[in-house]
């Protein structure tokens, strides 16, 4: 996989995972958490649809998708798909840093693991 | 009359073992290994020199902070089930208690005449301890500059992963305060260097390492056994094997009438005392309250020798341990979590390094074969697996090295360097709680009863009352979080 590509799919994979991170902040923010807790779907939907950071959660969740198909054209979907799973590792340090989540040294261990696996499968391509 | 005795060996040995299938087995392996390493050169012997200098600063960084509280050098157990006081006791006095040469053969032997040299200069007996504490980290980390060398590391990356091996929990924690395990890493680190070596060394080197390993620590005897399998044809290795093994056997008989209450290694009562110190055996007695979970040992020996996790407290032997053993991350903490997470790739990328090595392989094999074997034993022994970690802590920065040899040599670099970072404000947090959670703990009227050693004494220690118990609930003890 030629630098050019391995870039393309590092951008895809950010703004996956960064569409994942503010998508999470869009819907713990406090007028949202009143329309869940209010139960009427019209008002839910109203509430979700016109919040900036879920708009822009989807947006870079769809520009993703464009990078993506970009390096689906180029690259051989075993080699490819794998590097999704960096987003897990991403999105682990986001949690644990932006939302106080807690990751258990099992977890961490296991983020190790699928790195691991896609410089593995990276060095085949 | 040495080649006298050389030569009645060889015709006895000719005659019986040298017939054996075995004897063309182990013959018949190939241990010529290319030259294509660099030999030590005077750079390299002054750069490990430098760096020892670090190591030996950082074990009084260590002290420095153990210092803060007294009690972790005069009391048992409150440092990871250590028995401090009673091992810089026997550095430095014949008298007293060295009836842990049990399992440490030559450990009072080996290390007094030092102790005492310094004593006879005027240093205080505990700081004459912890100074030889201090000089034997310098030269392991030292020996590990000179190793990664060997190996065939650029200098650059060589101080890169000498330093990897100084931040490491083990090392930050067992630099700190006065244990045998120092005594017998070095013991680990001459096998390494040994089996690495470019070119094979004299008889009289082999002796040594196999006298100090044995000598140290009996488990550890098979690392020289492993070191010598891999440089040595079958005829030396059964003769410096059975000619090292007697001399471990006769000092341990002169230290016997020698010091107090030493033991003989070669008693079978000793093996059988220490099967209870089984996790299995403990808790099949129900004195393991946490009962044996051989994957949080895994884990233990293969990530928490790296990069520390918090302590806790739990009751062990009628006394209170300080524990890592099931532990998970400190709330709200970032650095330990990206610091496993780089370790985890940088040792999967050194395995991986590894298996590309093909002018070093026998070797490597031999150091797989030790860390198999560490790993069998301490998935089983000892109730906190923490406190053994010098022993195989070097095998692994070992392995980690050779992720210079993977595929991503830039990542295997990036990955060092941030368990170097990452790991090491990890390991100084850690290390900082646990002197905090100590001296804590030393401040408990019971626990004062019964951990206290009278350091350098003439009285022996008073046994606590038997009518007296030890009813502290140990749940969140000293703001500690107890793992479920």
């Amino acid at each position: 996989m030629s630098p050019q590509l391995i870039l393309f799919v590092l951008i895809s994979v950010a703004l996956s995972s960064g569409s994942q991170i503010i998508l999470k902040k869009g819907m713990i923010a406090p007028r949202i958490q009143e329309s869940l807790l209010s139960g009427d779907i019209p008002t839910i939907v109203l509430t979700v649809l016109t919040s900036p950071l879920i708009i822009g959660g989807l947006f870079c969740f769809a520009l993703s998708a464009v990078f993506w198909l970009f390096v689906l054209s180029k690259v051989p979907l075993s080699a490819a798909y794998p590097f999704i799973a960096l987003g897990i590792g991403v999105t682990v340090i986001a949690g644990l840093t932006l939302f106080g989540e807690t990751v258990s040294p099992s977890g961490a261990i296991g983020v190790g693991f699928i790195v691991l696996g896609i410089l593995c499968v990276a060095s085949q391509a | 009359m040495i080649s006298a005795i050389q030569t009645r060996y060889n015709t006895i040995f000719d005659a019986t073992i040298g017939r054996l299938w075995i004897s063309r087995l182990w013959d018949g392996i190939d241990r010529d290994m290319p030259a294509t390493r660099p030999m030590l050169s005077r750079p390299d012997i002054l750069l490990a020199f430098g760096l020892g200098l670090v190591g030996m600063a950082v074990s009084l960084w260590g002290f420095a902070q153990t210092n803060r509280v007294p009690a972790i050098h005069t009391m048992f157990d409150l440092w990871f089930d250590a028995d401090i006081a009673r091992v810089a006791e026997n550095m430095v006095t014949t008298t007293g208690e060295h009836a842990r040469t049990s399992v440490h053969p030559l450990f009072s032997i080996l290390v007094y005449p030092f102790g005492k040299l310094l004593t006879v200069l005027g240093v205080d007996p505990l700081a004459a301890a912890k100074a030889l504490v201090v000089l034997v980290m310098g030269a392991n980390a030292a020996l590990f500059s000179l190793t990664t060398r060997l190996l065939g590391l650029p200098r650059s990356v060589g101080v890169l992963f000498t330093l990897l091996f100084m931040t490491t929990a083990s090392f930050l924690f067992w630099s700190a305060v006065v244990e045998t395990y120092p005594f017998s890493c070095f013991a680990v680190m001459m096998s390494l260097f040994m089996m690495l070596r470019v070119k094979t060394a004299h008889w009289g080197w082999w002796l040594l390492v196999n006298v100090l390993t044995l000598g140290f620590l009996v488990t550890n005897w098979i690392f020289a056994l492993i070191a010598m399998a891999v440089r040595l044809k079958l005829k030396p290795f059964v003769a410096i094997a059975v000619t090292s093994f007697s001399l471990v056997v006769v000092l341990s008989v002169i230290q016997n009438a020698t010091f107090e209450k030493a033991a003989l290694f070669f008693n079978p009562e000793t093996l059988v005392r220490e099967a209870h110190h089984t996790q299995p055996g403990m808790e099949s007695r129900g004195v393991l309250e946490e009962g044996w979970r051989p994957a949080s040992n895994l884990r233990n020996i293969y990530v928490t020798t790296v990069v520390g996790m918090p302590v806790y407290v739990k009751h062990a032997y009628r006394r209170l341990v300080t524990t890592n053993q099931h532990s998970g991350f400190p709330d709200g903490e970032v650095s330990p979590v990206i610091a496993v997470v780089a370790w985890v790739v940088l040792f999967g990328m050194g395995l991986w390094g590894a298996l590309s090595r093909k002018d070093i392989r026998l070797p490597l094999i031999g150091a797989a074969l030790m860390l198999l074997m560490q790993s069998a034993l301490h998935t089983i022994y000892g109730p906190v697996t923490f406190l053994y970690n010098l022993s195989f802590m070097p095998l692994l920065i070992l392995f980690a090295c050779l992720a210079w040899y993977a595929p991503y040599r830039k990542i295997a670099v990036a990955m060092a360097c941030t368990v170097v970072v990452f790991g090491g404000i990890n390991n100084e947090r850690r290390m900082q709680e646990t002197v905090n959670v100590a001296g804590c703990l030393s401040e408990f009227e019971a626990v004062k009863e019964r951990h206290t050693w009278e350091l350098i004494r003439n009285q022996p220690t008073p046994e606590p009352s038997e009518s007296s118990t030890l009813d502290i609930d140990t749940v969140n003890l000293c703001n500690t979080k107890t793992p479920s």
